[in-house]
């Protein structure tokens, strides 16, 4: 198998209006996004929202590859989630074959619900892909900040993330060549059963662990002896700023909610 | 919080993530819809034997990094981890032992992971069914993997929990 042939987090590189946004007002608009998603209640509320996340694309020059790509995994999920609405939602029979009966009513479900989820992916998808891990990261710890008044530890968990998202590689080359070592001494991972595979994984984890576990010691002493003493009095080297592009954007998606709502309350009058 | 704390909640998030990445193909099931891979719960429970705290810290942790690469469905069932991780930390911390704190885990593990993915569409069947008991199968043979793991790793390590008020 190949482990260095995995991508290593989605991150596309530009320097277009949206890569360099403040991440804390991307994660923020991701997060409305998501909440107008489960708003939309017909297909001309679904109209602002595809416009909107197309224009946001579209600025952003990530190639639809990339975005097809965030799609693919979820398929199979896809395709069961049409198949269920279709099939087993009671309406107007407009075909059927023996007990099997497709509904117009469930068609439009199943068109709806799938609608809904490719949205979520594709806007959920655009954030990772133009945001780096460290600046989600960063943005992850402001955005929680406010919270540290009722306990919630935004330092220590932004700082935990930025250490699992540097090791990563460090664990994955390490991964590969313990594989590698053990595969010599005639460790065989890829056939067998799926049990037989899982108690194969062991002598593959016990030293991955071991070392993680070394190095997690190691750089404890390291950040200590460095004077570190928790997120309280330090300084950042990094700061964001909000600029003139973050308030367009949130200009934008505020028309575009405003659109959205309209359209809801009005068709239900 | 301590630095070692952070640092091995770092690292066993790391881990987290890394596992389903590198060993998706070697160890991964995909009934759909349901999608697991074998040992990747094996970090957030080793994080219960260090304290509470780091066994959230990792579940959020995991979350986080798999709504970076794997995307939204995944990270929430991911975020489940965080809440059985406190559970079974907590148990250990007082006086449990690891594989008692696993057994009495699993129905929390099973049924959060069930009721998450019902937002996204899955329907009671889909979620309870498929999803809560491929997950308790999971959460068994992954239980398994960890405890081997930590009567290996333990004499080295003398992995404990950490007394944070000290």
């Amino acid at each position: 198998m190949a482990i260095k042939d995995i991508t290593i987090g989605q991150y596309v590189p530009g320097e277009t209006p949206i890569h360099n946004m403040d991440p804390r007002v991307k994660i923020l608009l991701s997060i409305v996004f998501i909440i107008v998603l489960f708003i939309v209640k017909n297909y001309t509320g679904y109209v602002y929202v595809v416009l909107y996340i197309m224009a946001s694309v579209y600025i952003s020059k990530v190639h639809l590859s990339y975005i097809f790509k965030g799609l693919k995994p979820l398929l199979a999920i896809l395709f069961i989630t049409m198949a269920i609405n279709m099939f087993l939602t009671p309406g107007h029979t407009i075909w059927s074959y023996g007990s099997i009966r497709l509904t117009a009513e469930g068609l439009n479900l199943a068109i709806f619900m799938s609608i809904r989820l490719i949205l979520l992916i594709v806007g959920t998808s655009l954030l990772t892909l133009t945001t780096s891990p460290i600046m989600l990261t960063d943005g992850i710890e402001l955005i929680l900040s406010p919270f540290k008044r009722i306990g919630v530890p935004a330092h220590e968990l932004a700082m935990m993330m930025t250490i699992a998202l540097r090791f990563i590689p460090t664990l994955l080359d390490e991964a590969d060549k313990i594989m590698k070592a053990q595969m010599a001494r005639g460790a065989d991972f890829e056939s067998g059963n799926i049990i037989k595979r899982a108690k194969a994984m062991v002598p593959l984890l016990v030293p991955l662990f071991i070392n993680a576990f070394r190095r997690a010691d190691e750089l404890a002493m390291a950040m200590e002896a460095r004077c570190y003493r928790g997120g309280e009095n330090r300084t950042r080297m990094r700061q964001l700023r909000i600029e003139k592009r973050d308030y367009v954007a949130i200009i934008v998606t505020i028309v575009m909610i405003l659109l959205v709502v309209m359209d809801r309350f009005v068709v239900s009058l | 919080m301590k630095a070692r704390e952070i640092t091995i909640g770092g690292l066993l998030t790391a881990l987290s993530i890394l596992i389903p990445l590198a060993f998706g193909g070697v160890l991964g099931i995909v009934i759909p819809p349901f999608s697991a891979t074998l040992a990747s719960h094996v970090p957030v429970m080793l994080a219960m034997l260090i304290s509470p705290s780091t066994a959230v810290f990792v579940g959020i942790g995991s979350a986080i990094g798999f709504l970076i690469k794997l995307g939204p469905i995944i990270a929430a069932r991911a975020a489940v981890h965080a809440a059985f991780g406190y559970v079974g930390a907590k148990m250990i911390q007082k006086g449990y032992s690891f594989p008692v704190a696993l057994a009495a885990i699993l129905p929390i593990h099973a049924v959060l992971e069930a009721v998450v993915v019902m937002p996204f569409g899955f329907d009671f069947y889909k979620a309870f069914v498929v999803i809560g008991i491929g997950t308790m199968i999971h959460h068994t043979i992954d239980s398994l993997i960890a405890i081997a793991v930590f009567y290996a790793l333990n004499p080295i390590l003398r992995l404990r929990p950490i007394n944070t008020r000290s």
